[in-house]
């Protein structure tokens, strides 16, 4: 009787609590009852069981926080780094002097597949700077 | 050092622990006769205590061994739980040597200061 009244109030515990310390924690509970009585262990079980259940929920409650503010960070960092540091992705030059035709024919190309190219002129030759974002 | 609160069943647990490694019958018997009957731990409040005191590193488990028949899971101090009841005791030594003063120099008659 003594032993099926205690192992009712291990129920107040987690599952995973009772599956790990479950028989030790009975096993102690019926030793202190010869002692302290069974009502007293079985009302000390239940407020145990509350608690570890409250403890538990703080703890799965903090790992969310700090899983949130990781992915929080995370994802502001990623944000800045796309916006505020916009990364060349490639970056090519051309030159030519005299006769520039197929040079600028490339240059046009290269414009018409969504790069953005720079002249830059000096007196004795024309310089293109081509860059994909 | 320690600067987790211990409460007092924790400073008894610690206290019992204090003699060498023991199981939670042990204990919570040794903490009720320390206590002069004033601590009386069930198993739940004392699974709870012991468990605070396992994470913040002041208990460690020390396995499990037949005791008369019965599985018992045996607990000790580490040294940060020395040292944690060791500054109890001494916190708990000098704030009694502050009222004591207080009450030896308190006047005879109350009301009068």
């Amino acid at each position: 009787m003594r032993r099926r009244l205690l192992a009712l109030c291990l129920l107040a515990y987690p599952r995973e609590v009772r599956e790990r310390d479950g028989d030790a924690l009975r096993d102690l509970a019926l030793d202190l009852a010869a002692h302290n009585g069974t009502v007293r262990e079985g009302l000390g079980l239940i407020r145990g069981g509350w608690a570890e259940r409250r403890r538990l929920a703080g703890r799965v409650r903090r790992a969310a926080t700090v899983l949130a503010v990781g992915m929080g960070t995370a994802l502001a960092a990623l944000t800045w780094t796309a916006t505020a540091q916009p990364t060349r992705v490639e970056e090519d030059r051309f030159s030519c002097t005299g006769d520039c035709r197929a040079v600028e024919a490339e240059v046009a190309a290269r414009v018409r597949g969504g790069w953005t190219c720079d002249e830059i002129r000096a007196s004795d030759s024309v310089t293109w700077r081509c860059t994909l974002d | 050092m320690y600067r987790g609160e211990v409460t007092e069943q924790a400073l008894y647990i610690l206290a019992s622990l204090a003699r060498g490694e023991c199981h939670g019958y042990g204990i919570a018997r040794d903490a009720e006769e320390l206590s002069d009957g004033r601590v009386r731990l069930t198993a739940g409040t004392l699974y709870g205590a012991l468990n605070r005191l396992r994470d913040d590193g002041l208990v460690e488990p020390a396995g499990e061994r037949n005791v008369q028949g019965r599985r018992r899971r045996y607990h000790r101090l580490t040294p940060a739980g020395h040292a944690a009841l060791a500054e109890e005791v001494e916190r708990l030594r000098s704030t009694a040597v502050a009222l004591g003063a207080r009450v030896r120099s308190a006047p005879a008659t109350p009301g009068l200061a």
